[in-house]
């Protein structure tokens, strides 16, 4: 690596003008994870660094008045696991959170780190797109949200623009008769990347009729980004979750994804691992709405 | 030239200054006793040491981060090499260009082929075949062409880019089949072919014509990465009395010490080969790597050069194991007697010899075993391909062999409808049978671990049968079995070992093979101290110094207990009876009335310490030196495959318990029964460690492990895509049962463990998902995709099922 210019920001438009004066030439440095891995690999070779990992602002979960969950961009990944406020009011969060990495990622590793990254194999994605979360960016123009559904674009790429910056996540708070889970295909049990299979469920379930009012379905390991299964949802919304139901739910997700082979699974194998593990999250997020409706009752 | 270099007195440089030494074998001796005590063991006697529960010299300083790999060896102005590989996979090389390389920033010398005289250029094991780097062509991609010295490790990386090396690039063969195919490219000057082996037994067709049942499969499995967590690393350098010094992480010093004294051009005194600390070997440490080319850029520099290999060059540079195709054909009588077995191997053994040919003798020798089949055809074929050469690895190729005839065995069974405990023991090996290559089998163990595991697969499966699985899951218990001969294949292999000691009292025991990390010193010593009757905290073993120690072969092939624990036996026999002479002299006693035992001597009436008596014959004392040289007589002829080919055989059984999960095709390895007959075993705590490290080696190839290959190139070379198990993965219950069996040629009956620990995990795993699924595994790895794909087949499903087209769709 060559000369590389180091600044710390302490505040969010400290960092922000840095970015706007490296014109797309900085990279964000927090946690160092992706980045980490990135210059090992030769892929990326930073120019200039802006490190936000000191920035206050970024940090801490708050739970408002309204039920709205925000997680600051610099909160990491143990902290999402272990936070009784986060599994309090998103309980989808910590099961996510506990499927990343290894301890020693999941205490540098952030949040925000991993959303910006848009890694298709990435947890916290799948878990954005599910729970309908909002994306809040602070640029040169100011703040501008950016729906969950919207932000991941194309490979390693999102909807963030020039100088702009993942400040917080907002997770609306879930409906009555919400249940959700969490479910992660990986070759082993030891920490994997490469060919996972990961499916967030946020269901929403009628009490009387036992139907499907409302459904978040995020997909990652699928495609060459964390995937919005919009049609899957189509096909589970109104529905009860039926086995003839399901089944059509799974051929609309085996149409609406396009995995990609490896050195490991055929892309068909990708397909059926993807519908095997809806099956058994939105089994789980189903059981969950019903006990959720119980307690209350 | 740079002389930072201490002498650290044989020491494996793992503890730095003597001052530093002296603090941890102190620390070290209080934890030993305490255990030897723990164990059983008597204060009063301190040398019976074998078979107890010991902690080895190495842990302490190992496990608190002190251990001193080649990589930290600290050495004052090393120069740093890397080399340029080339980056295809068969190709002539026009021209190579390194001035641009030899004046970047840092570089201090440039080293090609071209250099290095042609009688020197050759390296290799069997044959000298392997060019140092190459000079008129590469056979494949990663194949070493120039070698850069610098100032850092960056440097020289940089200057690797700057040099210009035109390749006129050949027909790749990819495959053995294609290595075979007429018209094929030539790899190698004298053919695509490394060796062709044949053995005949008995009258095969005779064989077959006897048998009710014939079964006949094809099993594969793919090459694999020796994941030894060190990369190959070392560090040359001319010491202050012009001995060319390298320093490396090695299984066999001695063989690098011949070798580079002939590329070098030295006189074989002027070499010395030094053993660091090994974090890992598994076979894959036996090939010259950097040792050659450090060796010779530290000559032209006067410099010390230093090198270690990236993790992705240990993929793409070293030796893996074989890929290999067997198709067995299997004749048995209705009553399960097996009456023949015709076996055909075709291996793929990469762009260089290097141990082919000793896992093809392996392959021949072990066929069928270990059942006792009365006519054999093997065929064993391995070829030059376009790939990293295949060398040595754990077991020399036989746990393929354990996958492929114990599935065999498992239809066997499941055709004749016989439990397959039963099928093994009627075709079981047995005291005084003969083998293939007409060698009468003494001490056999292989019924007794039977015996261990058939109560305890008798009692998992009623307890499978009673408990419930969850929806989706299968279960199963599955069995193999293995018979491992004892060191190198049908040639002598000896070992010798020395046992001196100093007035102060203090004892070496120098052996010839060295501690590659498996704790075989411990084991040298604790054998050495029960022969000798020398106190085991004494004795400080001093291996892996080719200049210090004898050649007693490599550590590999399982031979260190046998081999060198033998000659540590007779070395301290040896020296007991000197040094009874020499202080029977000394007291002017008759001989017969001075005995070294239990770390005191008892001479006429009076007791003395061991330090005392080696005071009263303080002038003799270093002249004394214990000599035990271990050379059973081992000869197989290579045309035939008659003869003896080992001193000894290993058996074992191993049971496995898995989960299947049937809808996504993942095996969970639950819990692993081991039972082995190592013969005596000397330090429990070593042996248990070697099994349970075999076991996750092995479930590694039997799971995921696999080397990846397309167009000449390995595309997993890093170890987030070459998947190993981790230690949520490995099952917590791993239980080792020791069968009672006493070796009558090994040292105090012991055998050794080592590789066969590995050995019957990827067929046990596939015996259990047969028992748990219905299907039959016919390739390693069984990753989820094939296990899913022979699930579905079983049900007649395609892997992909639409709701659509099949109405109920996917469960």
């Amino acid at each position: 690596m060559s000369e590389c210019r180091y600044t710390r920001a302490r505040r969010v438009d400290e960092a922000v003008a840095a970015l706007a004066e490296a014109k797309g030439d900085a990279h964000v440095i927090a946690g160092g994870i992706a980045l980490g891995i990135l210059m090992n690999e030769k892929l990326v070779s930073p120019t200039w660094l802006v490190d936000i990992s000191r920035i206050e602002a970024l940090k801490g979960i708050v739970r408002g008045p309204d039920g709205t969950l925000r997680i600051g961009a610099l909160t990491t990944h143990r902290e999402v696991e272990e936070s009784p406020a986060v599994a309090a009011a998103q309980p989808m969060l910590p099961e996510m959170a506990a499927e990343i990495a290894c301890g020693r990622i999941k205490n540098r590793g952030t949040f925000g780190g991993n959303l910006s990254l848009a890694d298709p194999q990435g947890d916290p994605p799948v878990a954005v797109i599910a729970l309908r979360a909002t994306m809040r960016a602070a640029g040169p123009l100011g703040v501008r949200d950016i729906p969950a559904t919207e932000f991941f674009r194309d490979l390693y790429t999102t909807a963030l623009r020039e100088g702009e910056l993942l400040q917080e996540v907002l997770f609306p708070p879930l409906a009555p008769g919400a249940g959700t889970a969490y479910g992660k295909f990986a070759a082993r049990r030891a920490m994997d990347y490469t060919s996972t299979v990961a499916v967030g469920v946020r269901a929403v379930v009628e009490p009387a009729t036992g139907c499907i009012k409302d459904i978040g379905l995020g997909l990652g390991g699928v495609g060459p980004i964390p995937v919005w299964a919009r049609a899957t949802e189509a096909a589970l919304r109104g529905m009860r979750p039926e086995p003839a139901v399901i089944d059509r739910a799974c051929d609309v997700l085996v149409d609406e994804i396009e995995p990609l082979a490896d050195h490991l699974y055929s892309a068909d194998f990708k397909r059926h691992v993807a519908t095997v593990i809806l099956r058994r999250t939105l089994a789980r997020a189903c059981a969950r709405a019903a006990r959720g409706v119980e307690a209350r009752r | 030239m740079t002389a930072s270099w201490k002498e650290p007195d044989g020491e494996k440089f793992a503890l730095g200054s003597l001052a530093e030494q002296a603090h941890w074998q102190g620390e070290y001796r209080r934890i030993l006793e305490a255990a030897r005590i723990a164990d059983g063991g008597h204060p009063g006697e301190a040398a019976a040491t074998v078979g107890r529960r010991l902690p080895r010299a190495d842990v302490l300083y190992k496990v608190r981060g002190r251990a001193r790999y080649v990589a930290n060896v600290p050495m004052e102005g090393a120069l740093h090499c890397r080399f340029v590989r080339s980056p295809h996979a068969h190709a002539r090389i026009m021209a190579i260009d390194t001035a641009a390389a030899a004046k970047a920033s840092g570089v201090v010398a440039v080293l090609t082929g071209a250099e290095i005289a042609p009688e020197r250029l050759l390296v290799g094991t069997l044959t000298d075949d392997t060019p140092v780097l190459a000079t008129d062509k590469v056979r494949y991609a990663g194949e070493p062409v120039v070698a850069i010295a610098a100032l850092t490790e960056a440097e020289a990386e940089a200057a690797c880019h700057l040099v210009a090396v035109s390749y006129q690039e050949l027909p790749m063969v990819l495959t053995p089949e294609a290595a075979l195919a007429p018209g094929a490219a030539e790899i190698d000057p004298k053919g695509n072919v490394i060796g062709d082996l044949r053995h005949e037994k008995g009258d095969l067709e005779a064989g077959f014509g006897a048998a009710d049942v014939v079964i006949e499969n094809t099993y594969r499995t793919e090459p694999i990465e020796h994941a030894f967590l060190e990369p190959p690393a070392g560090l040359a350098f001319v010491d202050p009395d012009g001995v060319l010094t390298v320093m490396v992480c090695t299984q066999y010093p001695h063989y690098h010490h011949r070798q580079l004294a002939r590329v070098t051009g030295l006189p074989i005194e002027r070499v010395r080969v030094v053993q660091t600390v090994v974090g890992g070997a598994f076979g894959g440490k036996m090939d010259n790597t950097v040792e050659c080319a450090i060796a010779l850029l530290a000559l032209k520099t006067g410099r010390p050069v230093r090198m270690i290999y990236t993790r992705e060059e240990v993929f793409v540079g070293t030796t893996k194991r074989h890929a290999m195709t067997i198709r067995y054909r299997l004749g048995a009588r209705r009553d399960g007697r097996i009456t023949a077995l015709d076996a055909e191997y075709l291996a793929d053994g990469g762009a260089y010899r290097s141990y082919s040919l000793i896992v093809g003798g392996r392959a021949v020798i072990h066929t069928g075993m270990p059942y006792n089949i009365p006519n054999m055809r093997t065929h064993y074929v391995v070829t030059f391909t376009n790939y990293p050469p295949s060398g040595a690895m754990r077991s020399f190729g036989v746990v393929k062999l354990a996958f492929a005839i114990e599935c065999m065995m498992n239809e066997l069974a499941d055709r004749l409808g016989l439990n397959p405990i039963a099928l093994r023991r009627i075709n079981a090996y047995a005291d005084g049978d003969r083998t293939g290559t007409g060698q009468t089998l003494l001490d056999v163990g292989y019924l007794k671990t039977l015996d261990a595991i058939e109560p305890i697969y008798a009692e998992r499966r009623r307890v499978l049968e009673a408990e419930p699985v969850r929806e989706g899951r299968k279960r199963g218990l599955g069995i193999a079995c293995l018979g491992y001969g004892i060191g190198y294949s049908g040639t002598r292999n000896p070992s010798t070992a020395r046992v001196r000691a100093a007035a102060d009292g203090s004892v070496t025991a120098y052996c010839g093979t060295p501690d590659i990390g498996t704790g075989s010193d411990m084991s040298l010593a604790q054998i050495a101290a029960q022969s000798s009757g020398i106190g085991l905290h004494r004795i400080r073993v001093v291996s892996g110094d080719s200049t210090k120690t004898d050649d007693s072969g490599p550590t590999s092939a399982s031979r260190t207990t046998y081999f060198s624990g033998n000659a540590a036996l007779i070395a301290g026999q040896d020296f007991k009876r000197q040094f009874e002479a020499a202080l029977a002299r000394a007291l002017a006693l008759p001989e017969d009335q001075v005995r070294l035992e239990n770390d005191t001597i008892t001479a006429r009436n009076q007791c003395l310490s061991f330090e005392d008596a080696c005071r009263r014959i303080a002038g003799e004392i270093e002249g004394i030196c214990g000599y035990g040289k271990f050379d059973p007589d081992i000869a197989v002829n290579i045309l035939t495959f008659k003869g003896n080919p080992y001193p000894t055989y290993t058996y074992a059984t191993h049971l496995v318990e898995i989960e299947v999960d049937e809808e996504l095709g993942q095996i969970d390895v639950v819990r692993c029964w081991c039972a082995h007959d190592a013969g005596t075993v000397v330090n429990p705590i070593g042996a248990e460690g070697q099994i349970e490290g075999g076991v996750a080696m092995g479930m590694g190839q039997a799971l995921w492990e696999n080397v990846v290959r397309k167009d000449g190139v390995i595309v997993n070379p890093h170890y987030r895509d070459y998947l190993l198990p981790g230690a949520k993965d490995v099952p917590l219950e791993i239980e080792c049962l020791w069968v009672a069996s006493k070796d009558r040629t090994g040292p105090y009956g012991a055998k050794g463990v080592a590789e066969v620990s590995l050995i019957p995990v990827p067929a046990a795993i596939a015996g259990a998902l047969t028992d748990a699924c219905g299907v039959w595994p016919r390739r390693l790895p069984m990753a989820a995709e094939y296990v899913l794909r022979l699930v579905r087949g079983r049900d007649g499903r395609p892997l992909l099922a639409r709701a659509g087209a099949e109405g109920r769709g996917l469960r």
